[in-house]
């Protein structure tokens, strides 16, 4: 019985730990569908990511509820209640990322587009990286550090594409102010989504040493 | 009978104090941790702990009944009086002491009041299981933390189903250490007792059970009785100020300790290694907190030097010394009471 209790959680984790991925996906196909300007696409992504943020919400509250409830981890339980409501973050940046673009509509230049793809895609890659080295946590801790190290890489990546995007901007005189201003925000807003994924990586690198017997 | 029977409270005494002081060494992590719950625990090992002193006991009482062969109940009365008073006294010092060296000073000031030789070699024998004691219990936490950082490396599991293994794995060691408690240190709460038993034999049916079974019995209900009464502040300290183990390592110190106390317990063991023409191990009620401390060190020599503080050792070693001079000086001065004051023969 205890077996199968504890069979449940670890897949609601592992559904959990999908979830993340299906975010960081939709969020890079949400992005690039915006900024190609398939709006039939986009808008199919943004209802997707809505379902996906509050399935994901429930399922947490579940498992931490489970955790609690049952005495599950006394160890742990602390590092693993903080890991996922720090995954949670993830989920909802990359949904308020994505609808922030629904709502303000920013015009992107052309000459802008593939830099800011690139940004995309390693803020994707990062979330990829961070979903691996979560699994690994909870599976084989050993492994976990080479998926954090890639996290941290790729947000470092990230940075060094938005430092870059942000220059083009405001050396760009055909822009306005506003303009570049408004373009500014929303390169910083899809950044923050692997600044988000490397604070949980952080997390997760203390919390392996903490494991470790 | 009645009056005998107030002249093993001492003992009983020891027992208690015993359950409530060393109860945490099994569980003390596991509860401190909120692993296990001190109801489990409790029942648990008050269950291993009497059968334990039943079943294995016989061997380590045995062996303290020879030390001393003392054969009026004022005079173990008095022996086991004043290795609790011992007990009391050092462990206000600071210093991991144990019930086993104390009785051993007592037994030998019993000895020397009363003009009987003292077998030296015994006494030897004794002494070195002491050292050997914690020094066995580090090499057994050595292999068995290398073993289990092994398996978690080779066998990589869930942290849910982790927590649930381990949760299982305390239970059992815990049961095996209090089955290792039972037998191995009620000859310290009994073993002084054995030779001036005031029970008769009784048959059950078929069954006799000895006058020692009913002694042994009735210390194992002693522990049992300190296990359940007073164990969980003890449990609850060991588990979250002294240690701060993590309940996989609470598992290695706890198998290591239990395995040491099982070793100087077990007749079975003994007749195995005689049938193999190999030396016998002596049935000596040993300290398990010095076991636990020895198997805290055996980790920490296998995670770094650094981690270490030696100054434990000198402790111990001090209390190797001390206690059992100072229960034997409070023997002699209480013998010497009893006698001429209370007017009870001694020996």
């Amino acid at each position: 019985m205890k077996i199968y209790r504890s069979k449940i959680i670890e897949q609601n984790i592992d559904i959990y730990i999908n979830l993340v991925i299906t975010a960081s996906l939709i969020f890079e196909e949400g992005l690039k569908s915006y900024i190609m300007e398939n709006k039939e696409s986009f808008a199919n992504h943004l209802k997707d990511m809505d379902r996906i943020e509050n399935d994901a919400d429930k399922l947490r509250k579940g498992i931490e509820h489970r955790i609690y409830s049952k005495m599950l981890i006394p160890e742990s339980r602390g590092d693993i209640l903080g890991l996922l409501e720090n995954l949670d973050n993830v989920i909802n940046t990359s949904k308020q990322v994505i609808f922030s673009f629904d709502i303000e509509n920013p015009a992107i230049p052309k000459a802008l587009k593939p830099s800011i793809i690139e940004l995309i895609e390693q803020n994707r890659k990062a979330g990829d990286s961070l979903a691996n080295a979560v699994t690994y946590y909870f599976r084989n801790s050993e492994l976990t550090t080479n998926e954090t190290e890639k996290v941290f890489f790729y947000e470092h990546e990230a940075d060094k594409l938005e430092t870059g995007i942000k220059r083009k901007i405001f050396s760009d005189e055909s822009l306005e102010l506003s303009h570049k201003i408004h373009l500014r925000f929303f390169i910083e807003k899809i950044a923050s989504f692997s600044d988000c994924c490397e604070d949980v990586a952080e997390r997760i690198l203390i919390s392996t040493i903490k494991k470790e017997i | 009978m009645n009056a005998s029977i107030v002249f093993l409270t001492s003992g009983l005494f020891l027992g208690w104090s015993l359950g409530a002081n060393d109860a945490a060494n099994i569980f003390g992590t596991a509860v401190g941790t909120k692993m296990i719950r001190f109801k489990t625990a409790a029942i648990i090992s008050s269950i291993f702990v009497v059968i334990g002193a039943v079943v294995g006991g016989a061997g380590t009482s045995s062996t303290i009944g020879k030390l001393g062969e003392i054969n009026q109940l004022p005079g173990a009365f008095v022996v086991a009086l004043s290795a609790a008073l011992a007990v009391f006294v050092m462990t206000k010092t600071g210093v991991p002491v144990s019930t086993s060296q104390a009785i051993i000073g007592g037994i030998v000031a019993w000895n020397f009041f009363a003009a009987k030789p003292t077998d030296g070699a015994l006494v030897r024998k004794i002494v070195a299981t002491w050292i050997i004691c914690p020094l066995l219990a580090a090499l057994f936490a050595i292999i068995l933390y290398i073993i289990v950082k092994f398996l978690y490396k080779k066998l990589p599991t869930h942290i849910i189903m982790q927590d649930e293994i381990m949760r299982l794995l305390l239970i059992i060691t815990g049961a095996f250490g209090a089955y290792s408690l039972g037998a191995n240190n009620i000859g310290n709460v009994m073993g002084v007792f054995i030779n001036s038993s005031p029970f008769e034999p009784k048959h059950i049916g078929f069954i006799t059970i000895s006058s020692e079974q009913i002694l042994l019995f009735l210390g194992g209900i002693a522990i049992a009785i300190g296990i359940a009464t007073y164990s969980k502040k003890v449990m609850l300290t060991v588990g979250n100020d002294i240690f701060k183990l993590s309940p996989a390592t609470a598992f290695v110190t706890v198998t290591a300790q239990s395995l040491v106390l099982f070793i100087f317990s077990s007749e079975g063991l003994n007749n195995i290694l005689t049938s193999l023409n190999l030396p016998n191990i002596p049935l000596v009620p040993v300290s398990s907190s010095q076991a636990i401390v020895g198997a805290v060190i055996g980790i920490g020599l296998v995670k770094g030097w650094r981690n270490l503080r030696f100054g434990i050792l000198g402790k111990i070693s001090i209390g190797w010394i001390l206690t059992p001079i100072i229960a034997g000086l409070i023997c002699y001065i209480l013998l010497f009471v009893m006698q001429n004051l209370f007017l009870r023969q001694v020996f």
